[in-house]
């Protein structure tokens, strides 16, 4: 781009001295009117901050350390025991005629921590844990269990795939 | 069924940090009143759409027969290549490139090319080549494609077309079916080369969606062409005041940005409460009528917002020219929405197009070498997407609010100039709060 053109679009967007003394003033007066409404903006968000920072704790999921038989909570799933410092995040969840039943609908997991998924379900079927491509049978009788390092983040389904049941989303961060 | 936007993708956004968001909308509020007071007090778009004259290398080349028939070649080879993908590939998603090559790279993919190009879509639609191939081949015994247009279909078929196909992006739980996708494109098909046998080449202006799209888009892109047909370089909101919507283009408008709020409607857990264990009837019918809710309350408010500011000024007899008037300062705002809700999607799915692409008839194929390959989520982190997000909605509503305030200042005198710019401005205020809001998730 020739640099006349952008100058040229920059007297468009921004005001020219010629213009600038008319209309300084009507500027000044409407200063006070942004300063509200963003004060008001600010109320109202602050408002919805409150209500998201709440729900981890009404979220039944426990997040837990690593005690000495969370070892095999490890062990037991795909990902490596070799980082007993990682916090687990338990996540729980079990069908019944269709209905899902879990603590939270969406749960909270810390960047780089490890989830255990515990599904036990009256159906056979196959979860999967969305982005992450985690894929685990499920019997009845047969739980399945799913165990990995949440490193990336984002927002991920886990779902009940033949069944196109939703189970819970995970919101790593 | 996946709940997930779109119908597709494996990862959805992490809201947007609540600082970002306030600072997004206070800019916002802040650049509208400045746009109020300070910005010029006499139309200047107008005088600029000519823009400066690109080079003649560059025009011969953009209008070289063989830069328009290689574009009308890739056309029908993607068209053919889609097709036959969804028809004969696997038909597990998970495993078929066709929908993520449809709803990303086609849907998405039309916005930044003809945001930066122009109205490529026009120069390569393959619909447009298979109607130019059959009347050749019928050689025009009976008058086909000579019928005029009736000019009061106007855009109302793509406004319904565009509506169908949101409806399938967003709520149909099978959108991502290879059959889907298959039957999608079979259909439009038809329907369009029928509608052109009958009405021509004229037919694909106003008739055809993604043509509509495209050239709605291509009034912001930085390359336009003069009356006489050379390629300039000008200001994109030049170029957006050129727009000369009726109600069937105002309607388009609301459906794109209504399809974008309710998308944004659909991530809240407000949303997931709503709709939380109920079975696919009730989910079909509930996504429906929140899709047709948020078309319709885009649409109302902006038709309340010109109404009033016509009453508040008592320039015009009538208030409805109005709605008209201003209705190209809604593109950039949709454009906004559109960069913000499909960023992430785009660069994140977008990949699975090529990865899926090596082997598309699940045959065990490695076409590209990019079979084994898996979708990197790390490629964009969440504070990028969450700065893009809310910077294209704040830029979105600063292009509007200027492009609103250059065609005040041109419609009328004196006071009339902002007293007909508060409801409007109040209006784009709003979208772009419950535009960030959504973001934050509610």
């Amino acid at each position: 781009m020739e640099p006349g053109l952008l100058q040229k679009r920059h007297g468009q967007i921004g005001p020219e001295g010629a213009i600038m003394p008319d209309s300084c003033p009507a500027f000044l007066r409407w200063c006070a009117l942004p300063l509200a409404a963003g004060v008001l903006l600010a109320a109202c968000a602050g408002d919805r901050g409150e209500r998201a920072a709440t729900t981890p704790t009404a979220d039944a999921s426990a997040t837990r350390p690593t005690a000495p038989e969370a070892a095999t909570d490890t062990a037991a799933g795909d990902s490596s025991p070799g980082q007993p410092q990682s916090p687990v995040t338990l996540v729980q969840v079990r069908v019944t005629g269709g209905q899902v039943q879990t603590s939270s609908q969406r749960v909270d997991v810390a960047l780089d921590t490890t989830v255990r998924l515990e599904v036990v379900a009256d159906v056979a079927d196959d979860v999967h844990v969305h982005g992450y491509e985690r894929h685990a049978p499920v019997r009845p009788g047969q739980p399945a269990v799913v165990s990995f390092s949440a490193d990336i983040p984002g927002v991920f389904e886990v779902e009940l795939e033949q069944a196109g049941l939703r189970l819970v989303e995970l919101r790593v961060q | 069924m996946t709940v997930l936007a779109h119908g597709l993708g494996g990862r959805s956004d992490l809201p947007v940090p609540l600082w970002l968001a306030l600072y997004g909308g206070a800019a916002a509020v802040v650049v509208s009143f400045v746009a109020l007071g300070a910005l010029w007090p006499t139309p200047r778009l107008a005088a600029r759409a000519g823009g400066k004259v690109l080079p003649t290398p560059l025009q011969r080349l953009a209008d070289a027969r063989t830069t328009r028939a290689a574009l009308r070649a890739v056309g029908v080879a993607a068209w053919a290549v889609l097709l036959g993908t969804a028809v004969l590939g696997d038909q597990s998603a998970a495993n078929n490139p066709a929908a993520t090559w449809l709803y990303v790279w086609l849907w998405v993919g039309l916005v930044p090319v003809s945001l930066l190009l122009g109205p490529v879509w026009r120069a390569a639609s393959p619909l447009r080549t298979l109607t130019t191939g059959i009347e050749r081949l019928v050689g025009d015994p009976h008058g086909l494609g000579t019928a005029p247009l009736p000019p009061r279909l106007s855009y109302w078929p793509a406004a319904a077309g565009l509506a169908v196909f949101v409806w399938l992006e967003l709520v149909y739980p099978h959108a991502a079916r290879p059959f889907t996708v298959a039957l999608f494109v079979v259909v439009y098909t038809l329907v369009h080369l029928a509608a052109a046998a009958r009405f021509g080449q004229a037919w694909y202006r106003r008739g055809e969606s993604f043509e509509v799209y495209a050239t709605l888009l291509a009034h912001l892109s930085p390359l336009g062409r003069r009356p006489d047909g050379r390629l300039a370089l000008r200001n994109p909101l030049a170029g957006l005041a050129t727009i000369e919507a009726d109600a069937s283009l105002v309607a388009v408008i609301c459906v794109l940005l209504g399809s974008t709020v309710f998308d944004g409607l659909t991530r809240t857990t407000l949303w997931e409460g709503l709709i939380a264990r109920q079975g696919a009837g009730a989910l079909l019918l509930a996504g429906t009528a929140g899709l047709a809710a948020a078309v319709g309350l885009v649409a109302a408010t902006y038709a309340a917002a010109t109404w009033l500011a016509g009453r508040v000024t008592g320039a015009s007899t009538s208030a409805w020219p109005l709605t008209r008037r201003f209705a190209h300062s809604l593109v950039p705002i949709a454009v906004g929405y559109t960069v913000a809700h499909y960023f992430s999607l785009f660069v994140f799915q977008g990949q699975a197009g090529y990865i899926l692409a090596s082997d598309p008839l699940a045959r065990g194929w490695d076409l590209f070498g990019t079979a084994g390959w898996q979708i990197d989520y790390r490629l964009v982190s969440p504070q990028t997407i969450a700065l893009v997000q809310v910077a294209a909605i704040v830029l979105g509503h600063v292009a509007g609010v200027v492009a609103a305030h250059d065609r005040a200042v041109t419609l009328f005198a004196g006071r009339d100039q902002n007293r007909s710019q508060y409801p409007l401005l109040a209006a784009m205020v709003a979208y772009t709060i419950a535009g960030i809001a959504l973001l934050v998730g509610v």
